[in-house]
């Protein structure tokens, strides 16, 4: 079932990839101590980008993406509107898609620890600390804001679409960027193929009357 | 120690390095003390002076043929900066004997010199075809960015902006390169804006539709506008699987058993498994590699699916609970 979900990916990586991932692993450690070339950090860019396209990793998220969507719909009971489905299954892929980075890059850590924090806090019943302090629209802050560089704003932009990298610096914005950028490319690819499948095995008759 | 360790091989570097003119008056300054005031030397460290000797020696320099001949070296370029030497020499042996009275002051010189053999050290392991002045600029650079000598770095920074310093005056100063600051900031920055760059040009890559477009703030455009309609994509594939998901319960172990009928050739190991333990058979596969903790309650979830899976809601959300407390111990937050 899942090998069908990724029908066009070459398979030969299959066999390759979790060494390759342990040799990132370890290149990526043994590159924190020595001298970073230029070269030993493209490689490293190359290798984090064909970690989210080998087939073992879509295998893997695709049937973690199954059994939690599953669960999801069993949480939700066939619940209230499409909408709110729909957010709930887009946190519930989004978590899976971190889980599968298992905790290699700051955006993953951040998703599941969001995720952690609302848990713990449903059992505390503390506070919720998603109240941020909103910024004072005074026209100074905007003159300020406004006069920093296209360059810097943009990257400010970036880092807040990113999770968890509203205060990273720019060289790791851009690498976490382009992990994430890999990772969200693996994700559209997998749930369209399962919403294909889904749509595809059953006449969608039925789903249409739901209020 | 770190200098005697790098001698034999900074030796041969130091034989094909371009511009000699500084390192030929440190060296004509160590031995004009080392003609002139031996007790000096003697008094302070003799360690120190032993050692760079000792490099010079291992180097296998000639040091009078240094200041005096060209024939040592056939680089057209150092017999010119031979008469700079002559000429400054008298200048600078002024302000040597002037200053060089602590011993501070020497292990700064010792420093300097090994910050000169470093750069060629480096300079030969990047680009030995190129000996021109270009190439010290990436000498300069490629020293800042090596990490593993860091207290040199340290050192030498203090030297290099106390030799830019006295460039007008004639001491000893770093060579400067074509039309760019020698400063340890310029160059710290220089390397902090290429480690910039080159993330910049992976991420070209990445994002399709980047080619065309040079500066970074444009293609910051195009990654800002991908990430978005990435994100807006999974938003509208969670919808699409929301309105076909009530059958997800119902249908999904057909389908499995429905692919796996079809499809035969699996890349997991082991591959003759009845459908539902298709999916368990990955997990092993995957927990001896990783290691990962947060594959058992999966496991377990998925050992129980029958071909009517119906889980209770309490079993589900117990799973998924203790699921988020093994990441969370996982994590080590």
């Amino acid at each position: 079932m899942v090998d069908s979900l990724f029908p066009t990916i070459d398979t030969t990586d299959d066999v390759a990839s979790p060494e390759s991932r342990r040799k990132r692993r370890r290149i990526s450690e043994t590159s924190k101590e020595a001298a970073e070339s230029s070269s030993e950090a493209q490689r490293i860019n190359e290798e984090s980008s064909k970690r989210w396209r080998t087939n073992r990793v879509q295998q893997i998220y695709a049937s973690k993406l199954i059994e939690a969507l599953r669960r999801v719909r069993q949480r939700s009971n066939d619940a209230g509107k499409i909408t709110s489905v729909a957010r709930e299954i887009r946190d519930t892929a989004d978590r899976v898609l971190a889980a599968s980075a298992r905790g290699t890059s700051r955006w993953s850590r951040s998703i599941l620890a969001a995720r952690v924090r609302a848990c713990l806090k449903k059992h505390k019943k503390a506070k919720s600390k998603g109240t941020r302090k909103p910024r004072k629209d005074t026209a100074a802050e905007r003159r300020r804001v406004e006069k920093l560089p296209a360059v810097e704003r943009k990257l400010k932009i970036l880092g807040r679409l990113v999770p968890g990298c509203r205060k990273v610096d720019v060289p790791n914005l851009l690498d976490e960027a382009s992990d994430y950028i890999a990772a969200l490319e693996m994700q559209v690819r997998a749930m369209e193929s399962l919403a294909e499948l889904l749509a595809a095995a059953a006449p969608p008759s039925t789903t249409l009357t739901r209020p | 120690m770190m200098m005697n360790g790098e001698a034999t091989t900074e030796a041969d570097l130091f034989l094909n390095c371009t511009d000699m003119s500084v390192l030929e008056r440190q060296r004509a300054h160590l031995n004009n003390y080392n003609h002139h005031h031996p007790g000096f030397f003697s008094n302070s460290s003799t360690i120190n002076c032993g050692e760079m000797d000792g490099f010079l020696a291992s180097a296998g320099l000639d040091l009078p043929a240094i200041y005096g001949d060209t024939t040592v070296y056939s680089d057209a370029r150092l017999s010119a900066s031979q008469g700079n030497i002559t000429t400054e020499s008298g200048n600078f042996k002024k302000r040597k004997f002037g200053c060089v009275e602590t011993e501070t002051k020497v292990c700064n010189e010792k420093k300097k010199m090994m910050m000169y053999r470093e750069v060629v050290v480096d300079e030969e392991e990047e680009e030995k075809s190129k000996i021109t002045e270009q190439s010290t600029k990436n000498i300069m650079k490629m020293k800042m960015k090596n990490k593993a000598k860091k207290e040199q770095n340290s050192c030498s920074n203090d030297s290099s902006k106390v030799t830019k310093d006295s460039q007008k005056t004639d001491y000893i100063h770093v060579r400067a390169r074509r039309g760019q600051a020698t400063d340890s900031h310029s160059i710290a920055e220089r390397a902090r804006r290429e480690k910039i760059s080159e993330r910049m040009k992976f991420l070209q890559d990445l994002v399709p539709g980047c080619d065309k477009i040079t500066g970074k703030a444009g293609m910051l455009d195009e990654i800002i506008n991908y990430v978005q309609s990435l994100q807006r994509q999974v938003e509208f594939l969670s919808m699409k699987l929301a309105t076909v998901s009530p059958r997800l319960d119902f249908n999904i172990d057909d389908l499995f058993t429905k692919e796996a009928v079809s499809d035969p050739m699996m890349n997991l190991p082991n591959t003759v498994m009845p459908p539902h333990m298709m999916v368990n058979s990955g997990y092993p596969h995957d927990l001896v590699n990783s290691g990962y903790v947060d594959f058992n309650p999966m496991q377990q979830v998925v050992t129980s699916s029958d071909p009517l899976p119906c889980f209770n809601n309490g079993q589900a959300s117990s799973m998924w609970d203790s699921d988020v407390q093994n990441l969370y111990s996982s994590l080590g937050v």
